[in-house]
């Protein structure tokens, strides 16, 4: 440094040297005005460095903004964001804020949305396990040996395998685990759509993942309940039920705290202090597993007390309608009639004193409406019938059983079984009876309890007696969704456009089943929800190779002998012979008929998140002859595969994000850059993979196969299928996107160029009633707060359950037999032993599933590694420090986490934030490996009414809450930091 | 002592901006000059790869692991940046004007217009002392820092090792290595520019 000075007095004599080197080539470096130099141009200067302020600014330069969400991210909200590139690098995003209030001066708008996942997803998309080459492996699976490959040998390779597989086993050996994270757009269209025509199993996971609202499709005949999230602030009295909205739904959250400004009363309800009960004016920390004794609680008191909606129940309920007391199955009117129908069912007229066809009945195929009429059905009673064989029966209605049921719930009965201070209880009880408009937001993850469908049974059930279910400000919010129409055409439609909608209908329907579809219409013998709901499931008999995961693990996982020691001793009979059964009368579709051999993965991570982990490799992974992960990053189950394919990320590829009611907006998502590396979107990888094998198949002048005993599948004629007969080629993802807007009336007529520039549209309608979308309001369009469920309060068209009602008796022989046919309370099974602790997870804050666990940004924000919370007093028990590490054990084995001591835990609780990668644990297992992951057998029922498989409605799934484990402390707590497998 | 001439000072120093500043998509090949600073030859194949770039270096981050600023480094910002700049303007000169004068791509370009100026008069000594003094001053006093912040933040290796290089290079600059002429060349003789 001494020489600075003199260095540079001697250097400025030479300025005149430069003015001869004009003509040098420059890197960022502009000729200086005082030189006279220059080109003849105004020479460029810099704003004046006088401060940091200015050098800030500075750095703050980008070449272009791009409108981008994460597209097919398992998150259940949707946001718009601005992305800022520079020489095609993403170099941050930035929320938008330019949504609307539905009701201005009534509720508030929709910003700010976005979270801080979302605000740092460049440090994945860049990140150290950003995938950016095909690999193929060339070790052990899992061994971490790969070869970069092109791809022209990947997907020729992958190809091979698949036509091999496919000649030995069936095309319907080939599962493509469709996963939680999906878009409707182009990715996913893809992928569904590739293994649609190469006649592949695509399983729905919603279940076995435990997100599932198996209690409301119970009690709807649908899963999915709820308008926009705005509704939220026009509730009197919000019960936040098994939900977390402050870490989980960061961008919607607010609307309860505003709610709060406007007279609502907030009551959470959960076992952990949650960010969200900070919040509330009232928490309840229930003890884990006993909500649905809790909920019969508040029922009982709303009843009691008065404050129930007897008409609301006459009409919209199932209280009325008559059950036998002999076998505890509705009365029926092939009971009282010889040759009547099975499926209409009886309520006791009061006016008339006469029993009469309870309306709604699945059976009344001409009176599909709920309208009463003169009608004054009893909701208690009961009374002798006689029967068409002689036989004289006793009937009580359904409100009758259920008042007996709900006697058992006493709040000082439901104190002992909740841990609650009964005023607590009594407070919690006259604050939902008192309110007008009671709204009870449950989460997905509310699902996770082997009992899950009889606590939001009796959820429901207190709102059903306010009569809160559908109206206005009140009701059930567990996610509605909108219909994008035409991401299902793309997913299956040989043609664009119109043309293949009336294509797959044709092919589809006899042209006996479109008259009969047609005529019901017409003579309003079915509504629109009944005409569509069975068109789609003939479609899928017809044409899918569809099941769901669940089923494929008990079958192919090796697993039943331990599910039987859990929960063998809970029902009548074994699991596997309730397995068996449905099976056997085709309740529940197996698919792979005979083996899984080859497994493609992309919207998931099968390995992180499956239950029994180990036993999944060991009996289902390494039978597989082909494991192929298309991914934008590597993980766990990337590292265990034998090609990982890279795909391109949120920023770099088109894409809707899936459609959430509870922001009605359509998310648009440009791609922003180029793909990173050699990564491509998964339309073009399977439009290459389709190419591929037709050439593989004409080579070989295959036959058709058989799909899975559906439809024949002609791999000759793949890639001419996949890619719409040649409309699309690998890289029109572009038009793809634009079909997909084409022929989805709920996008309103947006195009993908004016998408690029406003991100965002707001919904124009609700689209069409399918899987997904069960919001029944159509109505609404694009106006207002989106009210869901109007057809059936509004419309009285009846509710797609057996009795047409909102059903809280289900007298599937099966229920009646488990005790389970009116909501009830059940402890929680001791799944993987009698230990001390139950396991429990939630979401995280810092992480959609594992997309941003090992994300550095993330996890300076939180502690860095796995870690489990405990509650201070078992911390002290068990001689564990804060911090150190504890093994934690069952009877399938252990696992090593670090302990964080917290008084949000209860005492005997062991509580995680979930989706840690496997990698994160030592020797790669986490708690999944020790996580039996319960099967109820219930939920493979079939054959009555809405008790019968639908894809992603109705479907077994996999209870993870119900875990118990014991506790060690570790003394060698050195061996234990360095055994650690922290990312 | 191995010498080192100005052209290879500005072929080096070139490629370094290159494959710094946002790579670009079309890869520019290494010069041979490189070898010499260079202990690993599959970092210069490896330096396409944006992917790690932007974790480590982007300005888009609260704070990035390895600040290319040389601001950054020093407890005189200010004077740093108004010294550098001076520089600049000295040589006729001033960065681009959305370009942090500091920053190491500028700095390395900087050093490449310095020598290219030294091989069209190479009988002018100052410019060499003017270019040791700038590599010595200026990007040489932050490199081995940003070297030792890589090597706990980048878990490939590609731009440490590139790093490395880059830190041997201008300690070889600053360090009285550079010498006006080749061996084989007189002054007057025609020179080559890139």
């Amino acid at each position: 440094m001494k020489s600075d000075r003199r260095s540079f007095l001697k250097i400025s004599a030479v300025g005149a040297v430069a003015a001869a080197a004009a003509g040098l080539p420059l890197w960022h470096m502009r000729r200086a005005a005082s030189t006279g130099l220059g080109d003849g141009r105004p020479p460029r200067t810099v704003a004046p460095l006088d401060n940091w302020q200015d050098l800030y600014r500075q750095r703050w330069t980008w070449d272009h903004v791009a409108k981008g969400s994460h597209g097919w991210l398992n998150c259940r909200s949707a946001c718009e964001w601005d992305i800022y590139v520079k020489k095609g690098v993403v170099v941050r995003e930035e929320q938008t804020a330019q949504y609307e209030s539905s009701e201005p001066g009534v509720v508030p708008d929709f910003n700010p949305r976005g979270c801080n996942k979302g605000a740092c997803y460049t440090e994945v998309m860049y990140g150290p396990s950003r995938l950016t080459v095909p690999l193929k492996r060339v070790g052990e699976r899992g061994s971490g040996q790969w070869e970069r490959v092109s791809w022209d040998q990947a997907i020729d390779e992958i190809a091979h395998k698949m036509v091999d597989i496919a000649e030995k086993y069936g095309t319907d050996s080939v599962v493509q685990d469709l996963g939680p994270h999906f878009d409707n757009g182009p990715t996913t269209a893809g992928r569904i759509r590739f293994f649609n025509k190469f006649g592949g199993v695509i399983p729905d996971d919603w279940a076995e993942i435990g997100d599932l609202n198996l209690g409301a499709t119970l009690t709807f005949g649908f899963p999915h309940v709820g308008g926009s999230s705005d509704e939220w602030f026009l509730s009197d009295y919000l019960v936040v039920w098994m939900m977390n909205p402050s870490v989980t739904q960061i961008p919607d959250a607010h609307f309860l705290y505003e709610a709060k400004y406007n007279g609502a009363k907030l009551a959470v309800i959960d076992p952990i202090y949650s960010a969200t009960a900070t919040h509330a004016d009232l928490w309840i920390p229930v003890a884990q597993g006993t909500d649905a004794a809790l909920a019969l609680c508040i029922a009982r008191h709303i009843w009691e007390s008065g404050k129930h909606d007897e008409k609301y129940l006459q009409e919209q309920s199932d209280l009325p309608v008559l059950v036998r007391l002999d076998t505890g199955r509705f009365l029926r009117e092939d009971d009282m009639v010889a040759g009547g129908r099975e499926t209409v069912m009886f309520v006791h007229d009061r006016k008339t004193n006469a029993r009469v066809p309870a309306p709604g009945s699945e059976g009344l195929t001409d009176q599909p409406m709920l309208h009463l009429g003169e009608l004054d059905p009893a909701l208690e009673g009961g009374w002798d019938v006689q029967l068409a064989d002689g036989k004289t029966v006793q009937v009580v209605t359904v409100g009758t059983l259920l008042r007996e049921q709900l006697a058992l719930y006493s709040v000082e009965a439901t104190a002992k079984i909740t841990g609650l201070h009964s005023a607590m209880i009594t407070r919690l009880a006259e604050g939902f009876a008192n309110a007008e408009r009671p709204m009870i937001l449950s989460s997905w993850g509310s699902n996770r309890y082997f009992h899950s469908d009889l606590m939001n049974r009796a959820k429901i059930l207190c709102l059903t007696l306010k009569g809160a279910i559908g109206r206005r400000g009140a009701g059930y919010h567990s996610t509605g969704w909108f219909s994008i129409d035409g991401f299902d055409l793309a997913s299956e439609a040989d043609k664009p456009g119109v043309g293949g909608l009336l294509g797959l209908l044709t092919h589809a329907f006899s042209p006996g089943e479109m008259w009969a579809i047609a005529t019901d219409l017409v003579a309003k013998r079915k509504t629109l929800m009944e005409v569509t709901r069975e068109q789609t499931q003939l479609l899928m008999d017809k044409e899918a190779c569809a099941t769901n995961s669940a089923s494929i693990n008990y079958n192919y996982q090796g697993i039943k002998d331990k599910l039987a020691a859990y929960q063998d001793n809970l029902y009548p009979q074994p699991t596997e012979a309730y397995v068996n059964e449905a099976q056997a009368r085709g309740w529940m579709p197996l698919y792979p008929r005979k083996q899984v051999k080859a497994w493609f993965t992309g919207g998931n991570n099968v390995l992180r998140r499956t239950n029994m982990t180990g036993e999944f490799m060991a009996n289902l992974w390494t039978n597989l002859d082909l494991a192929v992960d298309v991914n934008p990053k590597l993980t766990f189950t990337g590292m265990n595969a034998d090609f990982v394919l890279p795909a391109a990320g949120y920023y770099e590829k088109p894409g809707i994000k899936y459609p959430v009611a509870y922001v009605p907006y359509l998310h648009y998502c440009d791609a922003a850059i180029r793909p990173v590396g050699e990564a491509k979107n998964e339309w073009e990888i399977y439009f290459l993979l389709a190419e591929r094998i037709q050439q593989i198949a004409r080579e070989k002048n295959l036959a058709p196969f058989d799909g899975c005993g559906k439809r024949e599948i002609d791999l000759k004629q793949i890639a001419e299928r996949y890619s719409f007969g040649r409309e699309f080629g690998a890289g029109d993802v572009e038009k793809v996107m634009q079909n997909i807007l084409d022929l989805s009336p709920a996008a309103g007529g947006a195009s993908v160029r004016e998408l690029k520039e406003s991100g965002i549209t707001k919904y124009a309608e609700t689209g069409a009633i399918a899987y997904q979308n069960q919001l029944y309001n159509a109505e609404w369009k694009g106006e207002g707060v989106l009210q869901a469920l109007q057809h059936f309060i509004k419309d009285k068209w009846r509710w797609p359950t057996l009795t047409g009602r909102q059903q809280f008796y289900i007298d599937h022989p099966w229920f009646v037999g488990g005790g389970e046919s009116l909501p009830t309370y059940k402890t929680s099974p001791k799944a993987g032993g009698d230990y001390p602790f139950q396991m429990v997870s939630c979401h995280a804050r810092w992480s959609v599933h594992s997309i941003w666990r090992d994300t550095p940004m993330m996890l300076r924000l939180q502690r860095g590694e796995p870690v489990m919370y405990l509650n201070p007093s078992d911390i002290t028990r068990l001689d564990i420090r804060d911090g150190d590490y504890a093994e934690f054990h069952n009877d399938h084995g252990a696992f090593q986490m670090r302990v964080k001591e917290s008084t949000m835990v209860r005492p005997g609780v062991a509580y995680y934030f979930h989706a840690w990668e496997p990698y994160q644990f030592k020797d790669h297992k986490s708690y999944k490996w020790i996580t039996p992951g319960l099967m109820k057998p219930m939920h493979f029922a079939g054959g009555e009414g809405h008790v019968q498989w639908r894809f992603a409605i109705w479907e077994p799934g996999s209870a993870v809450q119900d875990t118990r484990v014991g506790i060690r402390r570790i003394a060698d707590q050195q061996a234990a930091a360095t055994a650690g497998g922290v990312a | 002592m191995q010498a080192v001439l100005p052209e290879d000072v500005a072929s080096v120093a070139e490629w370094f901006v290159h494959v710094l500043d946002y790579p670009a998509d079309t890869p520019m090949p290494a010069p041979a000059a490189l070898a010499r600073w260079l202990t690993d030859a599959d970092g210069v194949a490896a330096a396409r790869e944006r992917v790690v770039y932007c974790g480590l270096f982007d300005i888009g981050n609260p704070e990035p692991p390895v600040p290319l600023l040389e601001s950054h480094y020093h407890q005189d910002p200010m004077a740093r940046l108004r010294r550098v700049v001076n520089f600049y303007r000295t040589y006729g000169v001033v960065q681009e004007a959305n370009r942090a004068p500091d920053h190491l791509c500028v700095e390395l370009a900087f050093l490449a217009y310095l020598a290219r100026v030294a091989m069209m008069y190479p009988a002018r000594a100052d410019v060499i002392e003017a270019l040791r003094a700038f590599a010595r001053l200026h990007p040489g006093s932050f490199s081995a820092q940003c070297v030792r912040a890589l090597a706990r933040h980048d878990t490939g290796g590609v731009y440490r090792n590139l790093f490395e290089a880059m830190d041997r290079f201008l300690a070889d600059v600053g360090g009285e290595r550079v010498i006006p002429l080749a061996p084989d060349r007189q002054p007057g003789d025609a020179v080559r520019c890139a």
